[in-house]
């Protein structure tokens, strides 16, 4: 891994979020009124972003909200890794990125005008909404080249597409693959989804940045966020002959289905992923009972 | 109304520059307007003119100056009794 970027409730650049987690700050607000349920106690991580910082509005307007955030932080990647591929070295290049909805407002916009709105929807929805527009995007500005795959595992698309480019590139599909993942789901009826589901956290009483708990016997649910993470993954012999700062190094990676409930994970099937990961790796199995 | 000016301001909000920059008589691809890039064009057109453009009115429409013709019958034919 030569380079990296994040946009992200707390904090758009790789720097700014490291800071932010050592410090322990929380991206968690309550949320604004237009995205309230009944109740108004819903709380939510969103980014603090101006696309106008990025795009002309020509441009934005051919985003959703979710590629947006996708397009930045691949470019802090590339820029962060110095990666300028050549015309052939871009062939094997690729893009494998995640997502759970994609271009989620997008969709959203698009029904809420046709159902209550001027009855009309947009030429570009289905390029906006799809769910692979951020991989496409990406490899479009960059020019990459090489294998493309979306990836849509819910909460582990990002992971997934990370260790599956770990993969491609260490079985010699690609040379280089910009991996990471996108999400912008915080939409009203997005929210109602998940409210209804009876999933989500209300706000704490004391303090709606305290909101999210794992595994606190006084939780009580999931907070829904936004944001983007991106990584610059090539062979190490890549890495080495360019002269590029090696930042981290994947050893491993594994994936194992629960096959238990949709909405429920299940420990033994985290268990059988994690020991693959270990397996394929190259660390001892002293370091594995740690 | 001055169909015309109106396409060139939305040319230019949509894809960028001057209104004063678009080039009314060049075919629409060379304004780096591709095929889903003009519907896009004509649908934000619809809104702005309160107007609908048929599919079939537009098949042979190269440069915006057609456009702003056809637009131009659409709304004569229109106020036209029959």
């Amino acid at each position: 891994m030569t380079g990296l970027g994040v946009v992200s409730p707390v904090g758009n650049t790789a720097d700014e979020f490291f800071d932010a987690l050592i410090h322990a700050r929380s991206g968690i607000r309550r949320l604004p009124a237009d995205l309230q349920a009944p109740g108004g106690d819903l709380v939510g991580g969103l980014v603090d972003f101006d696309p106008a910082a990025h795009w002309p509005p020509h441009q934005s307007s051919q985003l959703d909200r979710a590629t947006q955030f996708a397009l930045v932080a691949a470019g802090q990647a590339i820029e962060n890794a110095g990666f300028s591929p050549s015309e052939a070295e871009s062939l094997s290049a690729g893009v494998y990125w995640g997502t759970g909805l994609g271009g989620a407002n997008a969709i959203e916009e698009s029904y809420r005008q046709l159902y209550a709105g001027n009855g009309r929807v947009r030429p570009t929805t289905v390029v906006l909404g799809m769910n692979n527009a951020a991989a496409g995007q990406i490899s479009i500005a960059h020019g990459l080249r090489g294998p493309i795959i979306n990836v849509s595992t819910a909460c582990s698309s990002s992971a997934t597409s990370v260790g599956e480019a770990f993969r491609a590139i260490r079985d010699g599909y690609a040379d280089a693959v910009l991996a990471g993942g996108s999400e912008a789901l915080v939409t009203l009826g997005n929210l109602r989804a998940w409210d209804a589901m009876q999933a989500l956290s209300h706000a704490d009483a004391h303090d709606p940045a305290r909101s999210c708990k794992p595994f606190s016997a006084n939780r009580t649910g999931i907070v829904l966020g936004e944001g983007a993470a991106a990584l610059m993954l090539e062979t190490e012999e890549s890495a080495r002959s360019r002269g590029a700062r090696v930042v981290a190094e994947i050893v491993g990676y594994g994936n194992a289905a629960d096959a238990k409930g949709i909405s429920k994970p299940d420990a033994a099937g985290q268990v059988r992923a994690m020991r693959s990961a270990l397996t394929a790796s190259p660390l001892s199995s002293r370091d594995q009972s740690r | 109304m001055d169909t015309l000016l109106s396409i060139k301001e939305l040319a230019a909000k949509q894809f960028g520059g001057d209104a004063s920059a678009v080039d009314v008589d060049a075919p629409v691809d060379q304004l780096g307007i591709d095929s889903l890039g003009f519907l896009e064009f004509l649908f934000e057109l619809e809104d702005e003119l309160g107007i609908s453009i048929p599919q079939e009115s537009v098949v042979n429409v190269k440069t915006l100056r057609e456009l702003a013709d056809v637009v131009d019958q659409l709304a004569t034919s229109k106020a036209q009794p029959t």
